[in-house]
């Protein structure tokens, strides 16, 4: 069971996290962590970010740094780019295609 | 933003294995995770950064997470910095032990080296080089002065048949021949610099000529027949001419020539540790003269 998991999970994984930085238009590494454990879809922080950071080198994620205020620390908030839509798009269609096989492999006589 | 050491202590060993990456994302990470411990932070005062950077993980797991992700190799853990200065002082003792011997041995070789045309024996590369025409011997080039000019000690002993003779020298060159009658002669020069004249014990047997304070002595010598001539040399060279007489005779470093009578029968026991020898034809007759030559460096010839 845990190994079908961890197969599934990273690719499941990477469009969830998708999906929810383009619900939200701009998300920090932080608020992400809570996010996926509130739906849990639990990450270990030691994991997301390496993750994150290969998304943005494959183009799929644009950063910039905030800080909301003059005390405050500043924050790496990701948001989707072009590719980055384009992609999520077509994993989504990929992902929304193996589930619809599955629930024809399910009701298979 | 006050520094935390723990924080900075991790930031810096996870900086250290992103080493692969560009430096100026290197500093964005290490920015995104100090961040991330803020906002945690934020989150729960309660916690505390230990407790954040354990939940993290350890900083060269971490590290290795973003050089994966990234298709690279990830890095092996280092060894602890005095460990990994034993190993150096180990390996470079080591080095050096390796040249040293290297060294020494390229010095010192060829440890023996025996050259018939100019009659020299040379042994450890040159370290040492008995001259055998003059019985000379040096150390590198120093010269163990002979001036044969210098002292002179000759002598007579009359024998009996199945006496022995004792002859001790450290450097010489020593002519051995026969003596007509039953008396044992020598006739030695040595150098300008002895210290001691020759010692003979004559008295009781055997008789003992020790010419070992003599360094560098030339020397003929005449042993009569039948008699037991036992000669202990350290370098140099032993020429002997048709022995009527048994020998037992060790040299260390040097040349022994010894040209047997024809009409007389021999029993050899020859050897030559590092070094050439010549073949010497031994008799089964029991009446024959036993001659033991031993050399540890050097050439045993029949001329």
């Amino acid at each position: 069971m845990e190994n079908w998991k961890t197969q599934i999970r990273k690719g499941y994984l990477e469009l969830c996290i998708l999906q929810i930085i383009r619900h939200h238009k701009k998300v920090y590494g932080f608020d992400l962590l809570e996010r996926l454990s509130a739906l849990h879809l639990e990450v270990k922080e030691g994991t997301l970010y390496p993750l994150l950071n290969r998304m943005s080198a494959d183009g799929l994620l644009s950063a910039i740094w905030e800080t909301e205020n003059l005390k405050g620390h500043p924050r790496k908030f990701y948001s989707l780019t072009k590719d980055g839509i384009k992609t999520l798009n077509e994993i989504g269609e990929e992902f929304e295609r193996m589930v619809a096989i599955y629930q024809k492999v399910s009701k298979a006589t | 933003m006050t520094t935390n050491p723990k924080l900075e202590s991790y930031l810096t060993k996870l900086e250290k294995i992103l080493a692969p990456f560009p430096v100026s994302d290197r500093a964005e990470i290490v920015m995104e995770i100090k961040s991330h411990v803020m906002a945690a932070i934020d989150r729960d005062p309660a916690t505390n950064v230990e407790s954040v950077l354990s939940a993290l993980g350890e900083p060269d797991t971490v590290a290795n997470r973003y050089l994966i992700e990234r298709g690279l190799k990830p890095t092996k853990p280092s060894l602890s910095p005095i460990l990994k200065w034993i190993v150096i002082g180990f390996l470079g003792t080591f080095a050096m032990t390796i040249l040293l011997v290297g060294v020494v041995l390229f010095r010192f070789s060829p440890v023996i080296h025996v050259d018939d045309q100019k009659n020299t024996v040379s042994l450890l590369g040159g370290a040492i080089q008995v001259d055998g025409k003059n019985g000379d011997f040096r150390l590198n080039g120093d010269f163990s002065d002979f001036d044969n000019s210098g002292v002179r000690d000759a002598g007579t002993v009359t024998t009996k048949l199945g006496d022995e003779i004792v002859i001790h020298f450290s450097n010489g060159k020593m002519e051995v021949g026969n003596s007509e009658g039953d008396h044992f002669s020598w006739d030695c020069q040595g150098p300008h610099r002895a210290e001691k004249p020759v010692s003979i014990k004559k008295s009781d047997a055997p008789l003992e000529l020790d010419l070992t304070n003599w360094s560098g002595s030339k020397c003929s010598f005449q042993i009569p027949r039948g008699t037991h001539l036992v000669m202990k040399g350290a370098n140099g060279k032993v020429q002997i001419s048709e022995p009527h007489y048994h020998i037992d005779l060790a040299l260390l470093n040097g040349k022994v020539s010894l040209s047997p009578d024809e009409e007389e029968k021999y029993q050899f026991d020859t050897s030559v540790l590092n070094g050439k020898s010549e073949r010497f034809e031994s008799s089964s007759d029991p009446a024959a003269y036993k001659i033991k030559l031993q050399i540890t460096n050097g050439k045993l010839s029949k001329d």
